[in-house]
């Protein structure tokens, strides 16, 4: 029997051709194909096979809105939450999904690294250390990334980030650590997982200052962003006796960190590093957008004074940037994340109670936080209603699939972490 | 004057062919969004009637309505997408017959539209209901349909729809 990309050309059905059959499959949302794989034998090795899969995810990417993925905590129990806010068109009628999420993600720290073509990364942080895994909601199963076997040999590892994004390339997802050594004045290290591999590689350091930034004091914010298999992160480089605000880059096929300056350098003793951190960083129709602020009062951007949003200039070896829109000021409203369907940033009303954990590092916000998707360019706000979550927030695109992480585990239920997670205790 | 007219008439419609044999005369600007059509008419082969060995009348009759409204230039977006939600109102059979003669004929947005809407119909329907559709007898043992459906017991639960159309 003959093969094409989609297996061997077996008939799916006596009256219809192949073609018009994988056409209508895929169209058809995860838990229908799920359930479809017991119609008969060929429709179960098509759903399973992986060429199958990946069209299915450029079918949905193609012509459906990529859905809104919202983390925050329960705005009663505090209880880290994931909703998932279908079609952003008329979100008030369409009341948000209450996504089963099956670890038990109570600590603060818990933070979603990124999402790619269904994949959810986590990093989740408990009184053993950090773990990462890698989950696909729509299926049910996550896989638990295995710890780096590296040991540094500069000192002890303090501060780190995370990346995690697809390479269409090598059709493959990889996660990024980005670490600091605390003894060695702030020089950085970078390891590299890829899903195909199962393991973890280093890559080159060029023994720059460079520092890394998870804003500790607001741990749900997002740090990275990937724009067309480029990851990006803020750091703060540290020349001449001066910490400045960097973007920091890794082109997922190159095994090479690149340093990018912002387009207004911030100039000046900074003391606490905190103030040091004047960018943030957001993936705007598939282009680095940069949002430039002297004072972004501990990375939060308030919308009161309106702001620049520039963009990185493509196909420009020279790494230049261009101021593109101007965001007109709005009066209470803070800038969470964004964007979604072009120009939505989900923007949260302003925090009046604000509380701290017993360390006193953790803010939150008391009762459900007011949230919105405000389209930057045409002005438009829609409210997000009942999502039960306070602030702070993270956010990102999410579109489900059917991909399947090599040696997943099956999570129908709340599973415990502890028997199936190796937790790093390095980098508590 | 009156020849000229005539036989700009004569070249610009093509003949369509049921596989009952009715005809139907459409202009060819129309006809040509079918790519089998197009080619057909580059070639040189539509001199004569198009035979459509493999489409009946009542398909024929709802693929000639769907062009004719894709390529009238009086009708603005809105009106084609309500056309659209309506054309496909009809038994997921009928759609399947619309659907097979779309790929024949090549009419990628006419096969998007009953791709789409077969999807649309069937996603919530159990696997039984899918077989009887589709007229496709299961060739799993029971014991390996067990198997395959344990791995996902979630997807089978929940309001599953279990009527033919």
């Amino acid at each position: 029997m003959n093969s094409d990309q989609f297996g061997p050309e077996t008939m799916f059905c006596s009256f219809l051709p192949r073609d018009i059959v994988i056409e209508i499959l895929l169209r058809l949302p995860v838990k229908s194909l799920l359930r479809f794989k017991s119609v008969s034998k060929p429709f179960c090795s098509l759903i399973k096979n992986p060429n199958f899969i990946s069209k299915h995810i450029g079918k949905t990417t193609q012509e459906k809105p990529p859905h809104l993925l919202i983390m925050g905590r329960h705005h009663k129990t505090l209880e880290v939450k994931v909703r998932l806010i279908h079609s952003l068109k008329k979100p008030s009628h369409i009341p948000p999904l209450h996504f089963d999420v099956p670890f038990g993600l109570t600590s603060e720290k818990t933070r979603i690294v990124g999402s790619a073509n269904g994949l959810i990364c986590l990093n989740l942080v408990n009184h053993n250390g950090v773990a990462i895994v890698i989950w696909n909601p729509a299926i049910k199963t996550f896989k638990p990334v295995p710890r780096s076997p590296y040991v540094s040999t500069l000192g002890k590892l303090s501060v780190t980030d995370l990346g995690f994004g697809y390479h269409p390339g090598n059709d493959d997802y990889m996660v990024v650590r980005l670490l600091n050594v605390a003894t060695s004045r702030r020089k950085y290290e970078v390891e590299v997982y890829t899903l195909s591999t199962n393991s973890w590689r280093k890559i080159a350091s060029d023994g720059r200052v460079l520092l890394v930034i998870l804003p500790f004091w607001k741990p749900m914010a997002p740090g990275m962003v990937v724009v067309k298999g480029v990851i990006y992160w803020v750091g703060v480089e540290v020349r001449n006796e001066e910490m400045c605000s960097v973007v920091v880059s890794l082109e997922m096929s190159i095994d090479e960190l690149n340093f990018i300056s912002p387009p207004i350098e911030h100039h000046g003793i900074v003391v606490d590093l905190r103030e040091a951190i004047t960018l943030r960083l957001f993936n705007l129709n598939e282009s680095l957008a940069l949002i430039y602020s002297e004072n972004l009062e501990k990375v939060d951007i308030w919308m009161n004074a309106g702001f620049d949003i520039w963009i990185l200039n493509e196909n420009d070896v020279e790494r230049t940037w261009s101021r593109r829109f101007k965001v007109e000021p709005s009066q209470g409203l803070l800038l969470e994340a964004g964007f979604w369907e072009n120009s939505k940033a989900l923007v949260a009303e302003e925090r009046k109670d604000m509380c701290f954990d017993v360390n006193r590092e953790y803010v939150y916000t008391k009762g459900e936080t007011k949230l919105y998707l405000y389209d930057i360019i045409k002005g438009d706000v829609e409210i997000i209603e009942n999502h039960e979550l306070r602030a702070p927030f993270q956010a990102y695109s999410y579109l489900e699939s059917l991909v399947n992480v090599k040696g997943g585990v099956n999570v129908a239920k709340e599973v415990d972490l502890s028997k199936l997670l190796d937790f790093d205790p390095l980098l508590l | 004057m009156a020849e000229a007219a005539s036989s700009t008439i004569e070249k610009n419609n093509l003949t369509l062919k049921s596989s009952y044999g009715d005809e139907f005369v459409l202009e060819e600007s129309i006809a040509i969004q079918s790519v089998t059509i197009k080619n057909m008419v580059e070639d040189g082969c539509s001199s004569s009637v198009i035979p459509l060995s493999k489409v009946d009348t009542g398909t024929l009759i709802k693929v000639i309505e769907y062009m004719k409204m894709h390529s009238s230039t009086s009708s603005n977006e809105e009106e084609i997408q309500n056309f659209d939600k309506e054309f496909v109102r009809i038994s997921i059979k009928t759609i399947l017959n619309i659907l097979e003669a779309a790929n024949f004929l090549d009419i990628r947005s006419l096969l998007d539209l009953c791709a789409e809407a077969v999807a649309n119909r069937i996603k919530n329907k159990t696997p039984e209901v899918v077989r009887k559709i589709f007229n496709i007898t299961s060739d799993f043992t029971p014991e390996e349909e067990a198997e395959i459906r344990n791995e996902t017991p979630w997807a089978f639960e929940g309001d599953l729809d279990h009527s033919l159309d």
